[in-house]
């Protein structure tokens, strides 16, 4: 599994933004292509009183999702990633907006795994593909934003994709994050 | 036969007349009353009193609270409410005199989010990552594994050179990994054996998978 391009060039970003019991928070993380990070960024706990959430109903969370948080922490980022990442399908086609660089929305499967590495299989639902980013492990599900789903740039996606998946786990940013989220809250005492 | 019925006897015969006693029962009217009770109510709060402007005078401050409401997150829906738009009536008259100065109104926000982004890459960058086990997705076999070896895990990919330090978490069956970024480039698997030839223990080999 020598690659051959220097891995450490390449970035990837991956953004979460939560909306649980109330509380809403957003983080950035941009790795390189071996998964270490290049940059981070986390917002402060965002708490709605009742009376902000009867005045902007289900605006609320639209807008503090999709609209304040994403905005501010996809904008805070120094070092600009060849491809944003999400695992909320919401995210997508804001992120995809904003960010300047392709987006994507990645989610695992338990599908058995495609022939090759490197292989894509359209879905049914618009813009969404398999692909197999590596030899040993389960396809992955991307989605693409709905106006950009071409198959070129699906496969460019991919390419990306199978690209850093020589050198990383694709999903595991994701838990590294919301492993940093909760030790920072942890010192902030949040809950 | 007594003298009294011989009289009335000849009195019905002669006369056709039968004496008749009038029973009217004078002075003992019937009145009727109604089993009806009126109600009487009293509030409990205390009157209503309305105390006029002039008690305190007309620069009196109104202090009026409201929501700044951001257009982002009304824009999508202002269609949708009638009026589209939030306002306040800072006018206060009575009896046709307006007793509040226009000068004098003070709008606070109470509303309003604010988003502060924090920098922490070194917050996160201690942190591990955390490799799973590819075992139940490997289809190929491995020609570095001995007679008598079992394959137990398979942690892939591992960038080799850079491994600064590694724990197994048994209990989630991952690998956590620590690196140096400025050695680590070369990406392989790792195997965890356990040979029975040699009584069972356990071994890590490096391995490449293509």
């Amino acid at each position: 599994m020598n690659v051959a391009a220097h891995p450490g060039a390449k970035n990837l970003g991956y953004v979460l933004v939560d909306g649980a019991e109330g509380v809403f928070r957003g983080a950035v993380l941009v790795t390189d292509f071996r998964g270490i990070p290049a940059d981070f960024r986390y917002t402060d706990p965002i708490r709605p009183s009742r009376i902000e959430k009867i005045l902007y109903g289900s605006a609320l969370d639209v807008y503090l999702k999709e609209e304040l948080i994403l905005e501010s922490i996809v904008g805070a980022v120094e070092v600009q990633p060849l491809l944003w990442i999400c695992r909320d399908a919401d995210l997508l086609e804001p992120l995809a907006r904003l960010a300047k660089a392709k987006a994507v929305l990645l989610a695992p499967t338990n599908r058995t795994p495609l022939d090759a590495t490197g292989d894509m299989e359209k879905q049914n639902d618009p813009g969404s593909y398999l692909i197999q980013a590596d030899s040993v492990s389960a396809p992955l599900r991307i989605s693409l934003p709905l106006p950009k789903s071409k198959e070129e740039e699906a496969k460019a996606v991919s390419a990306m994709l199978v690209e850093a998946a020589a050198t990383m786990d694709l999903l595991e940013p994701f838990s590294r994050m919301g492993k940093a989220l909760a030790a920072l809250g942890e010192e902030h005492g949040e809950q | 036969m007594s003298s009294e019925d011989i009289r009335t006897y000849l009195a019905r015969l002669f006369l056709g007349k039968t004496k008749v006693h009038s029973l009217r029962p004078q002075g003992k009217e019937v009145v009727l009353r109604t089993t009806g009770r009126v109600i009487e109510t009293h509030p409990l709060r205390s009157p209503e009193r309305v105390l006029g402007s002039a008690l305190f005078g007309s620069a009196m401050d109104v202090l009026t609270k409201g929501f700044c409401i951001s257009e982002a997150a009304i824009g999508g829906i202002r269609d949708n409410i009638r009026g589209g738009k939030f306002s306040f009536d800072r006018r206060l008259v009575v009896n046709g005199e307006r007793v509040v100065r226009d000068t004098r109104v003070f709008l606070h926000s109470i509303g309003g989010f604010t988003v502060r982004c924090n920098r922490a890459v070194g917050r996160i960058s201690p942190l591990p990552i955390e490799v799973r086990n590819r075992l139940p997705w490997f289809r190929g076999r491995s020609n570095s594994l001995k007679k008598g070896e079992v394959l137990l895990a398979l942690y892939c990919p591992i960038l080799e050179d850079g491994v600064l330090k590694s724990v197994l978490n048994k209990e989630r069956g991952t690998l956590l990994v620590w690196y140096n970024p400025r050695r680590a480039w070369k990406a392989r698997s790792l195997f965890l054996v356990r040979d029975f030839s040699s009584g069972g223990s356990l071994e890590w080999k490096w391995i490449d998978i293509h």
